[in-house]
Order: structure tokens, then sequence, then C-alpha cells
């Protein structure tokens, strides 16, 4: 049904949680998506030199390089800045909006999310 | 004994004055007879007696006086609250035992010498007092200062000062001052464990966050993925997980919209705002919630209303609130929507056919996570906040909110706004 042409898609999932990932990487792979996962800001950004993702989604509570900072990393490095990167995380939806624009991640969904509503994002940025 | 030896030299120096007078208007007839001078005598001693009853009873009135005083001084030394007179400089002139108690200093060596500024610490507490002493002088009413002053062995003591310029000497005030350390500390204490529930609130809203995420997709996906496989029982079992697990992100939000609110950490804007306008665009949404339980929605909205100044989404979401409530609880019939115009303020009401409210649960509506129980009916899966939360947003506009309820004959749920009149 939702298993069409994105199938070479590869999406980069930024999260310290094995549980999130378990679930998150279900739901992608079921949409299609090829699925790489990095638990900490360091090894997404290994993984983003190496494997060059379609699209990020991003913990910003994850170790040794923050998600933060690893965002800030890529939006000012002129070969990654096109990579649509969306917040995937906890927190307060007013005061993560202003985090979104902040460090110029592209997209927010708080957690936890609709589904339907992940999926609608990502369509938005790599159709 | 140095009493009477002063009242002595008193009435020498009187007589010498007296004398002195007499020599310069010697007003006595040349020639006197020896009845005139019996007259005259007799007249003299009688004066003498009208002399000393009056002094009598001067001296009476001077030991009274003096009571007074003794018993005003007293009350002035042992009052509760310190008291200066300062001058405009902040020198301090007059200093009872209170204020040199709570200063930790003796009478002779506060008065006439330090400038009330030296008891003050902080720089910025010493401009503020500098600004408020010019303010004192200037406008010649009571005026309030408060802040932290070096006490007794150099402890901080919160005070709080009330000074007016003396009525009959506008160079000079009154300050009266009072021990505030155990109020501030109490406030301190307060604000400090209110700054940890908020922390906490939000460390735990944030930590549900990742657990309900993983249940919330597993769920999800078995029950979209493996649907065949299921049994109607085991699907309703998922589904009623998945309810479960919104309500309680829903919770979640709320709780962090409560505690911002309460903490004043929410921003607001204001923007000057057509009601009528707002709540037309925020039909779709209202609408579909009524019709969802099979109920009609009116709409009364009272043309020409005045734009009044608030944050549309805050507002929207007190109406949207106030419908969901009144769906919750109305099994059938309709919801209005209302907007009048009052004297000063707009009144946008949610009128409803349900089951009304009983007069003792009224006053606990408002109340954060209060739920009234419904007889007989399913428990509503709300979170006994969207009211509390409403409140909250109004009040923010210096606004009111109420409810006018006969139970059994349904409840009208509205909020008032202020008309801001511009003047030009």
């Amino acid at each position: 049904m939702t298993t069409e042409r994105h199938a070479t898609k590869t999406i980069l999932l930024v999260e310290d949680e094995p549980d999130v990932v378990l679930m998150v990487r279900g739901r992608l792979t079921s949409w299609g998506y090829d699925v790489i996962a990095a638990a900490n800001g360091q090894e997404a950004l290994d993984l983003v030199h190496q494997r060059l993702p379609d699209l990020i989604l991003l913990d910003l509570k994850i170790p040794i390089l923050s998600g933060r900072e690893m965002c800030h990393q890529l939006k000012t490095d002129q070969r990654f800045a096109n990579i649509p990167v969306i917040l995937v995380t906890s927190g307060n939806g007013i005061a993560l909006e202003e985090e979104r624009r902040a460090i110029q991640a592209d997209d927010c969904v708080l957690k936890p999310f609709e589904s339907a509503e992940l999926l609608a994002k990502i369509k938005k940025w790599i159709a | 004994m140095k009493k009477k030896n002063e009242e002595l030299k008193k009435a020498g120096e009187l007589r010498k004055g007296a004398v002195e007078k007499f020599k310069s208007n010697p007003a006595l007839p040349e020639k006197l007879s020896k009845l005139d001078v019996q007259e005259l005598i007799e007249e003299l001693r009688i004066h003498q007696i009208q002399l000393e009853m009056q002094n009598d009873e001067l001296r009476k009135t001077q030991q009274v006086v003096e009571e007074s005083r003794a018993k005003y001084s007293d009350l002035y030394d042992f009052a509760p609250v310190g008291y200066l007179t300062l001058n405009q400089g902040g020198l301090i002139l007059e200093a009872n035992l209170t204020a040199c108690s709570q200063l930790g200093v003796e009478r002779s060596r506060l008065i006439h010498k330090p400038l009330f500024l030296s008891f003050i610490t902080k720089k910025e507490g010493k401009d503020l007092f500098n600004q408020y002493l010019w303010k004192v002088f200037k406008t010649k009413s009571l005026e309030t200062y408060e802040g932290e002053l070096k006490g007794k062995d150099d402890t901080p003591l919160y005070a709080q000062l009330e000074s007016i310029v003396v009525k009959d000497n506008p160079s000079q005030c009154r300050t009266a001052i009072t021990d505030i350390t155990g109020r501030k500390r109490v406030e301190e204490n307060l604000r400090r464990a209110m700054a940890v529930k908020s922390e906490f609130t939000s460390m735990v809203s944030h930590e549900l966050r990742t657990p309900m995420t993983v249940i919330k997709e597993g769920v999800g996906m078995v029950l979209e993925q493996a649907a065949e496989s299921l049994s109607p029982t085991h699907r309703d079992y998922l589904e009623t997980a998945q309810r479960n697990v919104d309500r309680l992100a829903r919770l979640i939000n709320e709780v962090l919209d409560y505690q911002r609110l309460e903490s004043g950490q929410t921003e607001f804007r204001r923007e000057e705002l057509d009601l009528n306008a707002a709540i037309q665009e925020c039909l779709p949404s209202v609408s579909s919630l009524v019709r969802q339980k099979g109920l009609e929605l009116v709409t009364a909205l009272s043309p020409g209303l005045p734009e009044v100044p608030c944050d549309k989404d805050k507002i929207m979401q007190v109406l949207v609130n106030l419908v969901s409530n009144a769906v919750t609880f109305t099994s059938k019939g309709k919801i209005a929507i209302r907007t009048e115009r009052l004297d000063n303020a707009i009144k946008v009401s949610v009128q409803d056919d349900g089951i009304g409210v009983q007069p003792e649960d009224l006053p606990k509506l408002f109340q954060s996570f209060s739920q009234i129980p419904i007889q007989g009916a399913r428990k509503t899966g709300g979170t006994g906040l969207g009211l509390a939360i409403s409140k909250k947003i109004v009040e923010m506009h210096h606004g009111k909110i109420g409810v006018d309820s006969v139970y059994g004959h349904g409840s009208t749920f509205y909020f008032l706004l202020p008309i801001i009149e511009r003047r030009r």
C-alpha cells in the first residue's frame, strides 16, 4: 500500500533507546525505507559521511555528541546541509518548535507521535 | 534635688525680669494714704495667693505632660517596628530602640552619624534606596521599600520600610522598619519548592514519552500489520490499549501546559482580535467534535463586537475545551455557542443540554484534577485539567470564567474578556 517507489531511500535513525529503535525501524521498514541507526551523535556523523542518508530522524537527547551539536555540525557543513533533519524527541511542544528553529532542523515530531503524522512529514521532505 | 535647684534658679531669673520691668514703668501714685496702703497690701496678698494657686496648677499640668511624654517615649522606643527620622540625605536624626536593636547599633552611635545607606550592603540596594528616598520627598505620600539591610552582628535583615514626610518639616521623613526576614524565608522556600516541582513535572513528563512511544508504536503495528490473525476480542484489547496510550499522551501535554501556565513560563501574544471571526475560523473542528456524538451545534454570534486584545490560539483553546467538556456531559440535544457584548466585556458562552452540575460540585469545577463523577455513565477519559487550564488562560487575559447550571437542565460555561477603551 505505501510500499512504492521510495524503496531506495535511506533514513538515518539517531536514537539511543533500543526499544524505540526497534519500533521506529519496524515502521520505516514497513513503509519501504532502508533504515540505518546510530545510538549517539558521533556514530551518527560517521554514518552520514559513509552512507549519505536521504533523511535523518533525530532524537535530541543522545549521548557523546548531543542532537543539538550534531544538527548544528550538519547544517553548517555544505556537503550535508541539505539533508532534511526531522527532530523526533520528547519535551514540550512550544519549546520544541523554538529549539527546532534555533538549530535549523527542518521539521519536528513530538513523542509519542501519530505514525500517519510521521509518514506525512517524511514524505514532505523526500517525496 | 537637682530638679529643686533648677526651679529655684528659674524663679530667681523670673524675679529679676519682673523687677526690671517694674522699674521701667513704675505706675504708682506719688502719695498714698494709710488706708490706700492697707487696701493695696490686701490686693497684693490676694494676687499672691492667686499666683500661688496658678503655680500649683501649672506644676500639676507639667507633671501630666511629663508622664504623658514618658508614656509616648516608651511607646516609641518599644514599638514592635523600628522608627527613624531621616533627612533628605538619608542621615539618621532620630531612632527608637527597636530600630537600634534591629540594626544592632547603640542609639548614641546611630544618631547624627551614619547615613542610613551604610546599612544597605548591596550596590543595587543603595541605588534603589536613593531613588526611594527621592520619591518619598517628592510625592509626600507614604512610600514603601523592600530590601536587605545589614542587621545585628552583620546578619542580613530583610526589611520593609514605610516612609512619609513630616507634616511640619518637609526636609525630614519618618520611616518605619518592619522585619520581614521570616516572610522572605517562607517565600524563598516556596519559590524553591515551586521550581523543584516544575522541574520534576517536566522531567517526569519527558521520561514518560519514550516508553509511551514504544507502546504506541508496538501496539499500532500489530493492529495494522497483523489484523487478520487477531480475534475480535484480541483486537478490542489492543485498541483499548492504544486509546489509553493516547489518553496518557494528552494528559502529559496538559500537565505540561498547566505547569507552564502556573509557573508563568507561557508566553502570551497580544493581538486585537475579532472574537466572532476567530470562532467562525475554528467552527469546523468544533462542529466535528459535536457531530461525532450526534449532537447539534448552534451559534448565535452578536454582530459588531469590538476587538479585544488577546492571544488567539490560547483563547480558542479555551473555547475548544469548553465545547469538548459540554460534549462529554451531553448525550442528546444541542450545544450553543454565543457571543454578546456586556458593559465593559465580551461574553462568550457555551450552553449544553447535558446533565448539569450539582450545586456542591460547582466550586470544584475549575480546580486541577477535579473530575465530577457522572452517575451511571462511563468515565470520560478526560484529564481533569481542561477547565483549570482554561481558567488560567482567561485570568491571564484579566478576564473571568464561570458557569451557570441547574442540575438536570444543562450548563452554560462562559468567559468574559474585558473591553479596553482606547482613548485618542
